[in-house]
């Protein structure tokens, strides 16, 4: 079920919360959400249901285990197999075989398994628990359902962020839901909803119109207008699934960490990669870099670590090569601003390294957004002006050049900074029931894009 | 009031009284007060738990769309809008063709400095290809039962000699792809036209579909790919009743309207005639209501022929026909039925998965043919999963 849709809206949400509010014990509330939580997931996976329900029985009574001392690594190790298979068999498998297929010269048939909603995210969820409570970070949950309660609970179940166990350990049998959470979680959600329905769609129809031709028949205004507009969709549609996670999260009480922090405002990639999906970057960090040595190490073990780490963060994306190229790019880049460049981007002027960062950034959604490498290779030679300059008609007659488009762009380049926000609440403090009633006003108007336009499923549920 | 509970109230207040809305739509629906847009509520044939989870959310989610308190209103003055700055846009800027947004299979709608509407889907040329592929193998794979006859309703963005300036993507191209690779023993004919205005007396202007006289050139080419020799036919034109076309709906562009017409022969019997899988009812009824509802779909209304699989009796009839059809069918199956004993017709959006070699044999097919639209022919551009359902034996 998408956030953006008329049955979450009107049928799901309001019969939440009419039940949620309706109980006072928490244990109650809290039944209330993993009841609905089963719902929402069923509703676009019912095949899988079984698999999350699962992975929370087996992690539930994995960490009891563990958290009795006694070979507490061999069920720690049970734990990371088992979640870590799971993922792999639903996630990996035809991505092995097509690559084994390609360096041998083999026929091996694809499985064709179709990847179960969200399992990327509840996977990394389970695994911070497990191993939380293997290090004494978090007390064993006793209650299997308020376990299956925070690796279910819907606001973050499908597309993150990856809510560790620790952040809400305490609010899964303490939390209040007060008018100020309420307050701030409906205009997370207002804000969220927007930036998907309002910007991300809109400047994704350029995207999708643009890289629906020929890789090289873009030429140099194409390839670049199709890959700003998917620079700009990409993150309102990821961020604006976090925001509305975020609200929902807030209104029931749940204080989820942020995901995204304008990470197109960044000065360098490693600013960026503190700005964009925070979550994720502080899970590989946590589990996987830090523990592998992190930056005390020879610096070949370095160097070697940053580019596992990285690769790792490019695969979890997607099962393909150029998720993992994607990865590496990142990786090298990286390890290039650590070791040198860094020195020199504090000299130089603020323009100049926002320039570099988004220019880097740009270039690595190429990556991101072909189906292989070759039609990245193609689209970043027509970025450059290999193929000439384009056919400028091409973006005309494709009536590319609407109003949603002009101002979704225009809205999307402003609020990827600061500015948008600044003036809200400088707006909300001066002239309240204004800027509420501007909030109410966009919020029904992306009500009305959802209810007059068609379906666009969020990009990262296929994660 | 606290000033958080002003948001907090006007959130609630708007996400609960849209909710309510929605049963009291449904009860005015009941009550015949206003009338409901034509809704999708076909169900899956086999009874399974899975089938019956889908009907049930399938049924949900599109009464939740097709119900959406003052949906036609809303769409009518919220596309008007957007649709008229848009063009003054497109009109300053001198551009061939105009965007309109997308229908409810994800396609773009354009329009020409003509007026006519153009749809294109938006499945890369990679895709398109990949797909095309698949769609040529499964053609092939199915010939090796039986011989085959295809039938393309073209859409005017395959006719390049129709209109020069098409230039979105040259789908006539793929059409000379397909038929390179197919092999003998499949015929592939489709509409032809020799001109822009030829065209438009063929298929309505606000819907992609073919009209009457579309479908009677159809039929005649129809009957002579299968060896029979064709009814005359009349053209009926329902004029009292103001059809708004998919496309022109889709696109907020309320002015526009054809006039449904349907094909008539005193002589040949009409579905309601007819035993229609084995029941002798009025499964498919030629007859209409004029509905004062602007966006309900006559077509769909008229023709009616939303189920997995339809079959029709004909004791006078000597062969038996399977169709794979789809909407492009419903306008002429009632009449292509008269000149077989039985005629199948499969509709790939709603049959779930059939050993094609097998169906075959159990209903004795003598001559199979496919008619639907072509980029579903093509490409399977709808996502019918016509690569699983039929080509899995």
């Amino acid at each position: 079920m998408e956030f953006s849709s008329l049955i979450f809206l009107f049928a799901f949400l309001p019969a939440f919360f009419l039940t949620y509010f309706i109980f006072k014990k928490r244990e109650a509330r809290n039944i209330i959400l993993l009841v609905f939580s089963i719902i929402f997931y069923a509703w676009g996976g019912e095949y899988f249901l079984f698999l999350v329900l699962l992975s929370i029985i087996i992690n539930y009574y994995l960490a009891i285990f563990i958290s009795k001392k006694k070979h507490s690594k061999l069920y720690l190790l049970i734990a990371i197999i088992f979640d870590l298979g799971v993922l792999a068999i639903f996630k990996y498998t035809d991505f092995l075989i097509s690559t084994t297929n390609t360096l041998f010269s083999l026929n091996i048939p694809l499985t064709n398994i179709i990847l179960p909603v969200g399992i990327s995210f509840y996977t990394f969820q389970i695994l911070s628990y497990v191993i939380d409570v293997y290090r004494n970070e978090v007390k064993v949950q006793k209650n299997i359902l308020n376990l299956a309660c925070y690796i279910m609970a819907f606001p973050q179940l499908i597309a993150g962020p990856i809510v560790r166990y620790k952040t809400i350990e305490d609010e899964l049998t303490n939390r209040k839901e007060t008018e100020e959470l309420t307050d701030y979680g409906i205009k997370r959600f207002i804000q969220g909803l927007a930036k998907k329905v309002l910007i991300a769609n809109n400047v994704g129809l350029i995207a999708t119109t643009i890289f629906a031709q020929d890789a090289s028949t873009y030429g140099f205004v194409g390839a670049w207008l199709g890959m700003i507009s998917y620079t700009l969709q990409i993150y309102f549609d990821f961020s604006g699934y976090s925001d509305m996670a975020i609200g929902i999260g807030r209104i029931l009480g749940f204080k989820f960490l942020e995901n995204f922090d304008y990470p197109y405002i960044s000065k360098s990639i490693t600013e960026f990669w503190r700005r964009w999906h925070m979550s994720l970057s502080s899970f590989f960090r946590d589990y996987v870099y830090i523990p592998l040595g992190g930056n005390r190490v020879p610096k070949w073990r370095f160097l070697l670590n940053i580019l596992i780490v990285w690769s790792l963060t490019g695969l979890w994306h997607g099962a393909s090569w150029n998720f993992v190229a994607w990865g590496l790019y990142y990786g090298i880049i990286l390890l290039i601003e650590k070791l040198f460049l860094n020195k020199y981007l504090k000299k130089t002027p603020s323009i100049i390294n926002h320039l570099y960062t988004m220019l880097i950034v740009i270039i690595g959604w190429v990556f991101f957004r072909s189906i292989n490498l070759s039609e990245a290779i193609t689209i970043l030679k027509s970025m450059i002006g290999l193929y000439g300059i384009g056919n400028i008609n091409l973006y005309a007659y494709s009536g590319l050049l609407t109003i949603n488009s002009i101002l979704a762009i225009i809205i999307g380049l402003l609020a990827s900074t600061t500015i948008i926000k600044k003036v809200y609440i400088k707006l909300e403090k001066k002239y309240y029931y204004l800027a509420t009633i501007i909030l109410l006003g966009i919020f029904i108007l992306s009500v009305l894009e959802i209810a007059i336009g068609t379906y666009n499923p969020f990009i990262y549920f296929r994660f | 009031m606290k000033k958080s509970k002003f948001l907090i109230k006007s959130f609630f207040f708007i996400i609960f009284f849209v909710a309510i809305l929605y049963p009291i739509n449904f009860f005015l629906i009941n009550k015949k007060v206003i009338t409901n847009n034509f809704s999708n509520n076909y169900n899956l044939k086999n009874n399974n738990l899975e089938n019956l989870f889908y009907n049930l959310k399938n049924r949900i989610e599109v009464q939740m769309t097709n119900n959406f308190p003052l949906y036609n209103e809303l769409n009518i003055y919220y596309r008007g809008i957007k649709n008229n700055i848009n063009k003054s846009i497109y009109l300053n800027t001198n551009y061939n063709y105009n965007y309109l947004g997308t229908n409810v299979d994800e396609e773009y709608i354009f329009k020409d400095q003509n007026n006519n509407y153009i749809i294109q889907n938006q499945l890369s040329n990679t895709e398109l290809d990949n797909r095309l592929s698949n769609m040529i193998n499964l053609y092939n794979s199915l010939a090796n039962y039986q011989d085959i006859i295809i039938y393309m309703p073209d859409r005017y963005e395959y006719r390049n000699y129709l209109n020069k300036n098409i230039t979105i993507r040259n789908m006539s191209d793929y059409i000379i792809k397909f038929k390179d690779k197919l092999n003998d023993n499949i015929t592939v004919n489709n509409l032809t036209v020799k001109s822009s205005n030829d065209y438009w007396q063929l298929f309505y202007h606000t819907d992609h579909h073919w009209n009457a006289y579309g479908a009677k050139k159809a039929y005649n080419d129809i009957m002579k790919l299968l060896n029979k020799e064709p009814y005359s036919l009349d053209v009926i034109e329902l004029t009292n009743i103001e059809f708004h076309g998919s496309i022109a709906k889709s696109s907020g562009d309320i002015k526009e309207y054809d006039t449904l017409s349907y094909l008539y022969n005193k002589d040949i019997l009409l579905p309601q005639d007819m035993l229609i899988n084995s029941l002798d009812t009025n499964f498919k009824p030629l007859k209409i209501n004029k509905r004062n509802n602007l966006f309900y779909d006559y077509y769909i209304g008229f023709f009616n022929g939303m189920y997995p699989e339809v079959k029709y009796y004909n004791p006078n009839g000597q062969d038996n026909l399977l169709i794979i059809g789809d909407s492009y069918t419903w306008s002429i199956d009632y009449i292509i039925a008269n000149s077989f004993k039985n005629t199948i017709i499969l509709n790939p959006r709603y049959i779930t998965e059939i050993n094609y070699e097998e169906y075959l044999k159990e209903n004795n097919i003598d001559k199979v043919l496919i008619l639907m639209e072509t980029q579903s022919i093509l490409f399977d551009q709808y996502n019918y999963g016509l690569l699983d359902k039929l080509g899995g034996k």
